[in-house]
């Protein structure tokens, strides 16, 4: 190996990192190559010189007037910056406002605003408005159906009120035109009134006269004497 | 603790008397530290002071989560250098080089000093151009004695990897200023 090589170890061997295996062969040449050993020498006194270099450029001392300085300043600060809060505190007031963000998050829909009637969607086929029929049971499939037209808040509450309320069937293709309808009454009072008055001549079934039937008269056969009763003819 | 509870339940706040006790007692030992550190990145005095002065009264605004002292003076260091950092960038370099050879290096004997000047002026232009996270190590290694224990504590680094770079920062330098050197040591 020559020279070369070891003047490659060297400054890591003046570092003290130099591997063992490679110390030893750069230590036993040195006691052969004065050269080397000059070299070497040279690498240890420039990593000593760092070293004091280094130390000598962060050894100085800050002038007395700093710490005054820093007191003053600290006296200087406003008063809400002056306090120390125990460092459980940020962390309580964080966990406070998520629990209340939760709280919030978590809370029961608000009721909606209560309505005259409720509406559902009418199952029948389009057709003109049914008179009101004496009441009878709801058809299951009207139910059924309804149950799940039905605006539900998932609140019990509300559904039991919704249930205690009158229902109108809207006719299909006309929900729209039936919320409008309901939005109205809602913001115009005046105006709910007199629509309210001609909904309840709509309400009122029409008048259908009695079917009269007059009793049926069965005259009495001309021709042949009277038939022989269950008889036979022969 | 008490005057914090009075001031809660009164509806004022004030000071916690026994942390301003505590902060008083890191005072008293930190300035030195916050100013060497800046030192090192500045090499003018009375920026290095500016900046130390800023990294404590940071640090007494932070004192509520900094109240264990390793954690304190790891924080410190870490405050002052960014501080200096951000104060390099803003004056420039070159004025900063110009500025810093006019400062005096204290020295041994004359005749150290007529060497050291020029090789502390080499050796400080070398120390500048090492990367962040070599320098702060290699600088830190020499404040006040620090072993690589201490200086993993303060940087918050594994044991190994504090060796590692400050074995890289003396080696780096090293063979940066091998050339400089030579002259000088032969006389």
């Amino acid at each position: 190996m020559d020279c070369e090589t070891y003047h490659g170890w060297m400054t890591e061997a003046a570092l003290g990192a130099l591997d063992p295996a490679r110390e030893a062969r750069l230590r036993a040449h040195l006691e052969a190559c004065a050269a080397c050993r000059e070299e070497f020498r040279r690498a240890q006194t420039l990593a000593q010189a760092i070293e004091l270099g280094v130390a000598a450029s962060v050894s100085a001392e800050p002038s007395p007037v700093l710490l005054a300085r820093v007191r003053a300043q600290i006296a200087a600060e406003p008063a809400p910056s002056r306090l120390f809060l125990p460092s459980w505190i940020p962390l309580a007031a964080g966990a406070l406002a998520a629990l209340a963000a939760l709280a919030l998050w978590l809370r029961p829909h608000a009721p909606p605003v209560p309505h005259p009637f409720r509406l559902a969607p009418e199952i029948t086929s389009r057709a003109a408005p049914r008179p009101a029929l004496p009441a009878e049971p709801a058809p299951a499939h009207t139910a059924a159906n309804r149950a799940h037209a039905h605006i539900s808040s998932g609140c019990a509450k509300n559904a039991a009120r919704q249930a205690a309320l009158p229902e109108v069937l809207v006719p299909p293709g006309e929900w729209q035109a039936a919320m409008q309808f309901v939005a109205t009454l809602q913001r115009d009072p005046k105006r709910a009134s007199v629509l309210a008055k001609s909904l309840e001549r709509s309400r009122n079934p029409l008048e259908a006269a009695d079917l009269n039937i007059s009793s049926l008269e069965i005259a009495g056969l001309e021709g042949p004497e009277d038939l022989p009763r269950g008889g036979d003819n022969r | 603790m008490d005057a914090l509870a009075d001031g809660l339940s009164g509806g004022a706040v004030t000071l916690d008397a026994s942390l301003e006790r505590e902060f008083e007692q890191r005072l008293a030992d930190s300035p030195t530290l916050a100013f060497r550190v800046a030192l090192s990145v500045l090499r003018n005095r009375a920026e290095a002071e500016d900046v130390a002065q800023e990294a404590l009264l940071r640090a007494y605004r932070n004192f509520g989560r900094l109240r264990d002292r390793e954690r304190f003076r790891g924080w410190l260091v870490r405050t002052a250098w960014r501080l200096a950092l951000d104060r390099i960038r803003s004056t420039g370099r070159r004025e900063r080089r110009e500025q810093a050879a006019m400062d005096p290096h204290p020295a041994p004997t004359a005749e150290d000093l007529a060497a050291s000047r020029e090789f502390q002026r080499h050796l400080a232009d070398a120390i500048e151009d090492l990367p962040e996270k070599l320098r702060i190590v290699l600088v830190l290694s020499s404040i006040e004695g620090h072993d690589t224990r201490e200086l993993a504590i303060l940087l918050s680094l594994p044991e190994g990897t504090v060796k590692s770079r400050l074995f890289l920062a003396r080696r780096r330098l090293a063979e940066k200023l091998k050339w400089i050197a030579k002259p000088i040591m032969a006389g």
